[in-house]
């Protein structure tokens, strides 16, 4: 029993990043999630759950996600060649930004034009630069713990001792 | 000890024998020729004594403190400041200061100036002495002072200016103590082992004028590790090691004058009839130099001025300062070299050598100390680290003391016919 | 690996060596500084991405095993000035730290990662004594705790500030500073803890020449967001970190007085002199010597002979 909660513990974070890390499928083909649960740091927080409903109501795809959505793009540089780009298949962040990655990996993903689509930030810069940047010019919750409750790894890693557990920043 | 010497007239002991003949015992000769009463007698009745005990009481807990619990328990500990008084003050202010052995080595070994020689015994001890206690606040300071040998034995970085001063500090000390010896010899009734050291005067005055021009120069250019931390002023690149190595020179000197003066006047009963009476022309003969390697040593400093540009720092704040170390450090007992030359008086001299001896400390502990970091913070060191200090200083006086008290330094010793063969 | 080498290609090689040098000279002078580390790592620090989360400061405390601190890592009163009214800096509790900046004219702080910036000619290398630092191929500058004599001018050289002494310890004091992860990680080529740790990706891992690029880039495409200046690749002979900013750089706290020569080159006018005084000294004072003393023997004797100590 204990062996096979020690499975579903390692396994699960895993599975998670796979299938739950914005697994939408391009806008013409199907509806996006309701909600999208973030685990891959799961060492040091608990899971995230991600409102993407919410967040479709408030804002155009094209605010968060690139051209990839069809929507075409909000960004001056993309639009140069992406201004009409069909949608794909997967739009998930997930599906192009890597869990983790070095500058070397990055070089090595094969790019059509190496001129661009180099320095692409990794799956966990993609999603805290989208939405820790909105979240500070949108007047969003940007506190660290706001979005990530700490595991008891977490606490011992940043020297948070028990009864200062309510202070937050 | 002078009121002793004055009621027995056998003291002090001067020689190898007695009045009757007979040796001097060893002990005999380490308590002056006293009793163990009378010796701690006039221990007691100088009052210069209890201001050591003082300094020694507090400065001996300390050092056991530094040993026991690091160099945090009587420093800051400031990482922006690792070196502290103990190398600002206890390094880079006495090297210079000692520079007096070699200078009068050369002066009568090498350029044959015979007329220096009852005070070149005195300039080399001052000499081995300042190197020794160099490396004891070394000691104090490094943070194994069990590995001082592993930069010679164990692990070279032979591309570091650091790695030159251990060498030739370590050099250079063997040197002065080789050059030392003769007195000792002199004192144990060995005076034919004088000869091995006569042999290779020259060499070893060669030796040291070598290692002297590098070390005393090195000591400059280890700053120049640090060209964005010292203030401009205080620091050339080009002309650093320049600038220590000539204000070395008046350094030496001025220490000679000081100390020898202060033996004149403290230890008169010490003093031998050569050095008593040649003591005034010899003050004016050093004054002479310390005033041309002065004008030098300005001269310097202002090319390293006009050479990095830096005439409108002068008008800052720390240029006031620059102005007025260099005004009250150096032109001043410049002037009063010269005047005290050109008039024959020695007073005025003796007053120089007193503010030489202080601006050169004061110009090392500007360098690595006050104009350090001079864009962070100014440190005050920890009073455990001053009183410290103060207290190391108090040991090298002592030794220096009680050397002077019984070796042929400032005196003739006067062999007896069955030693001196 | 060994070549044969035969009286022929000495010869040749000499030659080739001594033509170059008759050609080339003026060349070899240009081309001052030689490339020692052309397969350095290097990490690119951008300021803008920084948010002052200090994960990074957790990840190299777990990393390096150093004491827990005082406050957690949450805390945010660290930011405000300390002692001396100074921003934080290493020390022996801890290898990097995230200060906060203010800078005029923008409406958020700017956050500052300090730690070893991992020169390309270290400073703290070439001051040390007994050869206590090591520059790897990798680009860590590490440092061997069992010959260092903690002299402590390896601080005193370090224009980052950076080397940090344990005064606290009698018998085991050392020098204590970030070594890149060297022995955990960066030796089988990962990236350190900090880099891993950063949830912004204002930390980024890569070879130094490629870091480069990527920093020319991001000033090219986003010119209204960054100076056009890499902190790092000149500075002190070039660092393995490198940094882009916002606002420049000495408004963020980065000494830019420093000056691209490395530090080593301030010390080399006085190397220089060193051999010189070895071999001219000795000939030249004999000489003084018997210049000096001449006169006196002269008169006695007329032949100029070497004086024999008396």
């Amino acid at each position: 029993m204990k062996a096979l909660w020690k499975i579903v513990k390692v396994f699960f974070p895993v599975i998670m990043i796979c299938y739950c890390v914005f697994p939408v499928k391009g806008m013409c083909g199907q509806e996006p999630p309701e909600s999208v649960v973030l685990s891959y740091l799961h060492k040091l927080y608990k899971p995230v759950h991600f409102d993407h409903q919410v967040h479709t109501e408030m804002y155009d795809c094209c605010s968060c996600h690139h051209h990839t959505t069809g929507d075409g793009t909000a960004k001056a540089g993309c639009k140069k060649c992406h201004s009409d780009s069909a949608a794909l298949e997967n739009v998930s962040c997930s599906s192009c930004h890597q869990f983790k990655k070095t500058v070397e990996i990055t070089q090595s993903v094969p790019v059509a034009d190496p001129l661009y689509h180099i320095d692409k930030p990794d799956l966990k810069g993609a999603l805290h630069l989208q939405c820790l940047g909105c979240h500070q010019t949108e007047d969003g919750p940007t506190g660290c713990q706001e979005c990530h409750e700490f595991t008891p790894a977490g606490r011992t890693r940043f020297a948070l001792k028990n009864e200062e557990l309510q202070r937050r920043d | 000890m002078r009121t002793l010497t004055s009621d027995i007239v056998s003291l002090p002991v001067a020689g190898s024998q007695k009045k009757d003949g007979t040796l001097w015992t060893l002990k005999q000769r380490l308590f002056l020729g006293l009793t163990t009463r009378q010796y701690g007698q006039q221990l007691c009745r100088n009052p210069v004594n209890w201001v050591l005990a003082l300094l020694f009481a507090v400065g001996f807990p300390l050092l056991f403190q530094r040993y026991m619990y690091g160099l945090g328990a009587v420093t800051h500990g400031s990482n922006d400041y690792p070196w502290g008084l103990f190398l600002g003050f206890g390094l880079f202010g006495m090297v210079p200061l000692s520079a007096s052995g070699c200078l009068l080595g050369t002066t009568v070994s090498l350029f044959g100036r015979e007329d220096f020689h009852p005070i070149e015994r005195l300039a080399l001890l001052n000499g081995l002495l300042g190197y020794f206690f160099a490396v004891i606040y070394l000691e104090v300071d490094l943070g194994m002072p069990w590995r001082l040998a592993y930069p010679m034995f164990v692990s070279f970085g032979p591309a570091a200016v650091l790695f030159l001063v251990a060498w030739h500090v370590a050099t250079y000390l063997s040197v002065q103590l080789a050059e030392v010896l003769p007195a000792v010899f002199e004192w144990i009734d060995r005076p034919g082992w004088k000869m091995y050291i006569k042999r290779i005067t020259l060499g070893l005055t060669i030796a040291g004028i070598i290692l002297s021009t590098l070390h005393q120069g090195a000591l400059g250019a280890l700053f120049c590790y640090a060209p964005s931390k010292i203030h401009p002023l205080w620091i050339s690149t080009e002309f650093q090691w320049i600038h220590f190595l000539v204000s070395a020179i008046f350094g030496g000197l001025a220490m000679v004058i000081v100390s020898s003066t202060l033996i004149n006047r403290y230890m008169y009963w010490r003093c031998g009839e050569a050095f008593r009476k040649s003591l005034d022309n010899l003050t004016l003969g050093l004054a002479k130099g310390a005033s041309y390697s002065m004008i030098t040593y300005l001269a310097i400093k202002l090319v390293a001025v006009a050479h990095d540009n830096e005439w409108e720092y002068l008008l800052t704040g720390w240029g006031f300062y620059y102005c007025l170390e260099i005004g009250l450090g150096v032109v001043l007992p410049m002037f009063l070299f010269a005047k005290g030359v050109r008039d024959g008086k020695t007073g005025p001299v003796r007053i120089a050598a007193f503010i030489t001896v202080v601006g050169i400390i004061w110009n090392r502990l500007n360098t690595s100390l006050v104009c350090f970091n001079y864009q962070l913070y100014q440190d005050i060191p920890h009073w455990k680290e001053i009183w410290l200090t103060v207290a190391l200083y108090g040991l090298y006086f002592s030794v220096y003391r009680f050397v002077v008290y019984r070796l042929p330094i400032v005196f003739d010793w006067d062999e007896s016919p069955s030693v001196a063969k | 690996m060994f070549t044969k080498t035969s009286r022929r290609t000495v010869l040749k090689s000499g030659l080739t060596g001594a033509l170059a040098t008759l050609f080339m000279r003026a060349k070899s002078a240009e081309s001052h500084s030689i490339k020692k580390y052309p397969d350095s790592s290097g990490v690119l620090v951008d300021l803008t991405r920084c948010v002052g989360c200090r994960s990074c400061e957790a990840a190299c405390n777990a990393e390096q095993n150093l004491p827990e601190p005082e406050l957690p890592f949450t805390d945010k009163s660290v930011f405000d000035e300390g002692e001396h009214g100074q921003k934080r800096r290493t020390d022996e509790t801890r290898y990097t730290v995230v200060n906060r900046y203010e800078p005029e004219g923008l409406d958020h702080p700017l956050f500052r990662k300090v730690q070893c910036n991992h020169c390309q000619e270290p400073a703290c290398l070439s001051s040390c004594f007994v050869n206590a630092y090591t520059k790897t191929p990798e680009g860590a500058v590490i440092y061997d705790p069992d010959i260092c004599v903690g002299c402590r001018t390896c601080m005193i050289a370090c224009p980052f500030y950076i080397p940090t002494f344990k005064y606290s310890s009698a018998f085991h004091p050392r020098i204590l500073k970030c070594i890149f992860c060297y022995d955990t990680r960066l030796k089988y080529g990962r990236e350190p803890a900090c880099v891993e740790a950063c949830p912004q990706d204002a930390l980024l891992f890569g070879s130094r020449d490629t870091l480069i690029k990527i920093g020319r880039r991001r000033i090219e495409e986003k010119g209204d967001r960054y100076v056009d200046h890499i902190y790092g690749e000149y500075e002190a002979g070039g660092t393995s970190w490198l940094y882009l900013s916002s606002v420049p750089f000495e408004e963020v706290g980065f000494n830019t007085d420093i000056s691209d020569e490395p530090i080593l080159d301030s010390v080399k006018n006085f190397l220089g002199i060193v051999p010189m005084v070895l071999t001219i000294w000795p000939a030249l004072f004999t000489g003084f010597h018997l210049l000096a003393t001449r006169k006196e023997k002269g008169v006695e004797d007329q032949n100029i002979h070497v004086p024999e100590d008396k």
